[in-house]
């Protein structure tokens, strides 16, 4: 059988297409509504000037605070470490980290911390008379006398 | 009392207007929704498809119109934008897919045979289900000239593309919905 020729011209145009009903009325209510919502959202977006002086004088408010905070919280902690620590263990480590006698004792007669007898540093040092002896300049000691 | 329609110069400078903005668009929507939204359908079938990209064209002509310099006519700008709201619609759907083209062209194509908001003639949906093979700039060409019957300079206009290339396009376009039509049908 022979196939028919189609003639796209001579075929009527039909719109196969249906819409709901009030379709196009319904549709400028909606655009209208969104345009309306859009054009408040861009106001409030807007910036001004003021806007920018106000979160600079904000980050800079939160920046001193910070600073504060910070340090606050440093002097805390150093405060929680020491209180930990004895007297005795204080002086031991600082004679071991080569600050004279003379200093240390110095230090806690004036603070009225602790009495410290010069024998008691002597034996802190745990060093015998012996060693003493060695390490005096004889001949000084006489010029001294 | 008759609804009076604004001419498109008319529409520009009470929209350019803050007192008048809202009614100047009111009219423009009022005045060009069926054209945009019927152009819309014809691409992508489905009425929900098409209601929500009506509604992002119009929202996209509210955002752009101050920067409109009327070089064309409203009616063509209109386009162009519900144009590339299409393209793009159809190119997320395909990536959707990660397949072949085929897929979209058949989901679209059993819309037209289960859509309740779809009915006409046999050869009718025939001949719809014959222009979704095109592919989708040249069904845009084929939808311009045959149902809505405009100028090649007006479609050059919104697609960017030469008189020329357009009437190649459009030729070819119709030989391919005939040979389907002949091949599927009788």
């Amino acid at each position: 059988m022979k196939k028919e020729e189609i003639n796209l011209e001579k075929l009527p145009k039909e719109n196969v297409f249906k819409i709901p009903d009030n379709y196009f009325e319904n549709l400028s209510e909606k655009i209208a509504s969104r345009v309306s919502e859009d054009s408040k959202v861009i106001s409030l977006r807007k910036w001004s000037p003021k806007y920018t002086l106000l979160a600079i004088a904000a980050s800079s408010a939160i920046a001193v605070m910070g600073f504060f905070w910070v340090n606050s919280q440093q002097d805390k902690n150093e405060n929680v470490a020491l209180s930990g620590v004895s007297q005795q263990e204080i002086v031991n480590y600082l004679i071991q980290e080569n600050m004279s006698q003379s200093e240390v004792t110095e230090h806690f007669e004036n603070t009225n911390l602790l009495k410290i007898k010069d024998t008691d540093l002597l034996d802190n040092l745990k060093v015998s008379d012996k060693e003493i002896l060695q390490s005096v300049d004889l001949e000084s000691v006489e010029e001294e006398i | 009392m008759p609804e009076i329609k604004l001419s498109d110069a008319e529409i520009l400078t009470k929209f350019s207007v803050d007192e008048t903005k809202n009614f100047a668009f009111n009219q423009l929507v009022n005045i060009y929704q069926q054209k945009v939204y019927w152009h819309i359908r014809k691409m992508v079938i489905d009425h929900d498809d098409a209601d929500d990209l009506t509604q992002e064209t119009f929202i996209k002509a509210w955002k752009n119109l101050d920067n409109f310099k009327g070089e064309s006519q409203l009616f063509t700008w209109l386009y162009r934008i519900a144009t590339n709201e299409c393209l793009n619609h159809l190119a997320k759907k395909k990536r959707r897919f990660f397949l072949p083209i085929n897929d979209i062209t058949e989901e679209l194509s059993n819309k037209i045979d289960d859509s309740v908001l779809i009915s006409g003639e046999e050869i009718q949906l025939k001949l719809q289900k014959a222009v979704l093979t095109l592919p989708d700039k040249q069904r845009l060409v084929f939808n311009m000239k045959y149902y809505d019957e405009m100028k090649y300079e007006e479609i050059a206009e919104i697609t960017g593309t030469s008189v020329g290339a357009l009437k190649a396009s459009y030729h070819l376009a119709v030989k391919k919905v005939e040979e389907f039509l002949k091949k599927d049908t009788f």
